[in-house]
């Protein structure tokens, strides 16, 4: 090609250099979009509601975008690819529903298994519930009525099987995990765990089932003698705690005692993640709990517990929620010195569909019967007073939500592996918003404006999930925090920092900033902000909220491409959101 | 020859039916052509399936030999009268065709012809060299490595300029072009960009990341010219661009993919003839459709 001079000149500035996005020279981290939180037909209730042939391999084909046939009959395809996604069945059971389907005559020799083959095969909905009915039982009194240790064998083989083929570096991340369904008395204390590992770990000790123990802390030791006896890595994700029913963020034990240093420490070590949307509702804050934040109201699920056993109490509330957990864990750490809720932010869909989508206009539900058409709008999956159900709840109020957002320096599953221990994660409740925030003691406007941007934000402060220590006198934190909309998504409509912090006599508070906002919505919100309040006495923790501008819901979406009206109570509008991990200061 | 007749279709369903028949031996292993008179047969093998399908210890751990030879004889004369009344009374229900149109018989059974069909199935992937290779090279599209793009841009930001942006985009264009600008003058007749106005290198992926779907999709049908081209739209405005190089996607040697190929083989052929084998059966019936 031949040049004139001065487009010669401009091509060798641009091939001149090197690093991949020219203009933020060597940016550490990229930002990777992923689902740590997906359910197969390896899943007994995701099986149990219709998810019959969408498995792990599937799912991976899907994430990383290509199409797959729906049990409706529609094909379904992602805007756009994920990097990463964890296919996390739940370890109860594991595999054992597609082996009852195919009529495996072991199974069909066991009472048990061939009653639910019996009442799957009926086709019938009511056998299928019951069948269900009797699966969530099983869990959640941590007792398998059937019992074979070759059925998980065989899945979790499978499993590794399927994410080592198409885990691929650089290109798309597929981890090796499950889920741990304890769940007592109906109250979800489910935990998803994440492996570093290849198979050649992973394959050397089955899941750790809510069979084996419910209690949490019986769930760590488990992780631990997994990296002792494998040398792998592991970690584990709290579910969102809304339908916990005052258990996930306690401020005691299982067993009740108060929570001492060992728990603090060991709960710290394992779980550095907190999953704060997903499908079953959002988890940042409850109106109750935040009711000077007018945005607290938002896709809360605060009817009850999982299994609809028992209805929600005021009190409960308080243990359930990020923020109020991030505040509980302020004061546990003032009384023995170590905090145990010191978790950064994700979010997952844990949709039951092998499909991992959590967008308004492309949203596949949660489970397989939710797949896009007219019955969602109305249906109805529980009733109150029926099988004693303490409350209803409609599909419509299922919630296209979230993703997890990964800053890592490559896409390979060590690189993001080692970005979830240092937290420097966010969630965001469908749409891919760009976020970056770092803290330190010295940054400026003309930081928050600058090209090098994160290089910047590395070099004088940390980066989201991280920490300051020690305020040298007459200093205060500052924050340089960058938001770029989903560009494929709406414009946004105001950045917020929220604080929360421990006062000298021991109590927590918590208070919204707007550090940045426009009314019609913006493209790009950019600032620095300083802490107006600070006192460098006191602990606290600073994460951000993004709002969008609000946009039509996935049931208005439904309702408009189904042209059917619906219910007056059904949202129309959602302002999707993000929230990034905190970052906290101790003196 | 063989692969020929393994492709046809009519082999498929002649293979599933023999699988079904011996698992249905296996199961009840009754002389099939005892269906055709009215003997009952009673022996061994049948009263030690009676014993394992009883037992509840799992398949291995239940010494079936032992079992039998422990019972005396009033118990083998009780389990044999049990099977020899079911056995009668199952004969005549199907003699009064009671299996007919009953739904949860039937489910049962087209589960176990599907469960059979894709164990045959799995059984019959074939991943030889040289299939692989054939795969391979009529699929070589689907294992392309991405196009690589290197390219400046100048921006027009629409919050800004509003429903005059893509009027000022072609102006600017116009412009850029007309005065052969360089680089660092050229962006200073755009908007400041959240992310950046230099890329090298990127793939689509990449792209959709920092400029969205449509903006991309626009940006790899172009190719390198020693000019500005544009407006491209965006989910933020207009993009002048000047492309500096793009680099094509290669198709990778097939020895440094073997193991991709493999994979979507696989599971390509699974689908594929699970497809096919549903289909052959339903070929086998003529269908008379009366609805309107």
């Amino acid at each position: 090609m031949r040049y004139t001079k001065p487009f010669y000149l401009l091509a060798l500035v641009i091939s001149g250099i090197s690093s991949t996005y020219a203009g933020e020279v060597n940016p550490s981290t990229q930002l990777y979009w992923g689902d740590t939180h997906l359910h197969t037909s390896y899943s007994p209730d995701a099986s149990l509601n219709g998810n019959t042939k969408i498995g792990p391999e599937e799912a991976f084909r899907f994430a990383r975008g290509e199409a797959i046939e729906g049990h409706s009959g529609q094909i379904a395809k992602l805007h756009r690819p994920l990097d990463f996604l964890v296919v996390a069945d739940h370890a109860e059971y594991l595999g054992l529903l597609p082996r009852i389907r195919a009529k495996d005559p072991l199974l069909m020799k066991n009472k048990i298994t061939r009653r639910w083959g019996d009442l799957i095969a009926s086709g019938k909905e009511e056998n299928t519930w019951k069948a269900m009915f009797e699966v969530l039982h099983d869990i959640e009194v941590n007792k398998p009525s059937f019992k074979d240790n070759s059925i998980m064998r065989s899945a979790w083989a499978r499993i590794i099987e399927a994410a080592d083929k198409y885990n691929q570096a650089n290109k798309f991340t597929a981890f090796i995990g499950y889920e741990w369904t304890s769940m007592p008395k109906g109250n979800n204390l489910h935990r998803v765990v994440i492996y570093k590992d290849d198979g050649s770990r992973a394959s050397q000790m089955l899941p750790f089932s809510s069979f084996d123990s419910e209690d949490p802390e019986k769930l760590w030791g488990f992780l631990a003698d997994y990296e002792k006896r494998t040398g792998g890595e592991i970690l584990a994700i709290a579910h969102n705690g809304n339908m916990s029913n005052g258990l996930m963020f306690q401020t005691t034990d299982f067993d009740g005692n108060p929570i001492g240093q060992q728990y603090a420490q060991t709960r710290n070590r394992w779980e550095p993640l907190y999953e704060v949307s997903q499908i079953k509702g959002d988890g940042e804050t409850h109106p109750l709990l935040s009711p000077e934040d007018p945005f607290a109201e938002f896709e809360n699920w605060d009817k009850g517990n999982l299994t609809a056993s028992a209805a929600k109490e005021d009190w409960m509330l308080q243990y359930e929620y990020a923020r109020s957990a991030l505040r509980i864990g302020l004061s546990i750490e003032n009384k023995v010195g170590t905090n145990p809720y010191q978790f950064g932010m994700i979010g997952s869909t844990d949709a039951h569909t092998g499909l991992s989508t959590a967008r308004e206009d492309n949203f596949w539900g949660k489970f397989s019967v939710y797949e896009p058409g007219l019955h969602r709008l109305n249906h109805h999956p529980v009733v109150k007073g029926k099988l004693g159900k303490a409350y209803d709840l409609w599909a419509y109020e299922i919630s296209a939500s979230g993703y997890a957002a990964v800053w890592a320096t490559e896409n390979t599953r060590a690189a993001l592996f080692d970005a979830m221990k240092r937290k420097e994660t966010y969630a965001t409740t469908g749409p891919r918003i760009r976020v970056q925030v770092f803290a330190g003691w010295e940054f400026t406007k003309e930081d928050a404006e600058d090209r090098n941007f994160s290089t910047i934000g590395y070099s004088k402060g940390v980066p989201m999930g991280g920490r300051l220590t020690i305020a040298t006198e007459a200093k205060t934190p500052t924050f340089i925090i960058k938001v770029v909309k989903d560009p494929d998504g709406v414009n946004l409509e105001r950045v917020q920092i929220i604080k929360g912090w421990l006062d000298n006599k021991g109590d927590t508070h918590e208070t919204v900033y707007d550090v940045a906002s426009s009314k019609t919505g913006k493209p790009e919100l950019l600032t620095q902000w300083q802490d107006p309040d600070f006192d460098r006495q006191q602990k606290a923790f600073y994460y951000a909220r993004v709002l969008e501008i609000p946009k039509p819901r996935w049931t208005s979406i439904d309702a408009r491409r189904l042209n059917v009206e619906f219910d007056g109570k059904v949202p129309h509008t959602i302002q999707d959101r993000a929230y990034t991990s905190p970052i906290w200061y101790s003196p | 020859m063989f692969s020929k007749i393994v492709k046809e279709p009519i082999f498929h369903f002649l293979l599933a039916g023999a699988l079904l028949y011996l698992a249905y031996q296996f199961l009840n292993p009754v002389p099939a052509d005892s269906y055709n008179d009215n003997t009952i047969v009673v022996n061994d093998s049948i009263l030690k399936n009676m014993l394992n399908v009883r037992s509840k210890n799992p398949e291995g751990q239940f010494n079936v030999n032992a079992a039998l030879a422990s019972l005396d004889e009033k118990e083998k004369e009780v389990l044999a009268m049990e099977y020899i009344e079911e056995e009668a009374l199952y004969r005549m229900a199907l003699e009064m065709g009671l299996n007919e149109n009953d739904f949860i018989i039937k489910r049962r059974m087209i589960q176990k012809l599907s469960f059979l069909l894709e164990d045959l199935n799995t059984g019959k992937i074939d991943t030889s060299h040289d299939n692989l290779l054939a795969y391979y090279e009529t699929n070589s599209e689907e294992f392309k490595t991405d196009d690589k793009v290197s390219f400046a841009h100048v921006y027009l930001s629409s919050d800004q300029h509003g429903k005059n942006t893509i009027t000022k985009a072609e102006n600017t264009l116009k412009l850029l072009n007309n005065k052969q600008l360089e680089i660092k003058e050229a962006l200073s007749h755009g908007d400041r960009f959240p992310l950046n106005h230099k890329y090298t290198k990127i793939t689509p992926t990449q792209s959709k990341s920092h400029f969205g779907i449509k903006f991309t999709d626009s940006l790899f049908k172009l190719e390198p010219e020693d000019h500005w081209q544009g407006p491209i739209e965006s989910g933020y405005g207009y993009h002048l661009v000047y492309i500096n190089s793009k680099e094509p996607g290669y198709i990778p040697s097939f020895e440094s993919i073997r193991d991709l190929v493999a994979n979507s083989y696989t599971y390509r052929e699974k689908q594929r003839l699970n497809k096919l084998s549903r289909q052959s059966i339903i070929e086998k019936y003529s269908v008379l459709r009366e609805y309107e």
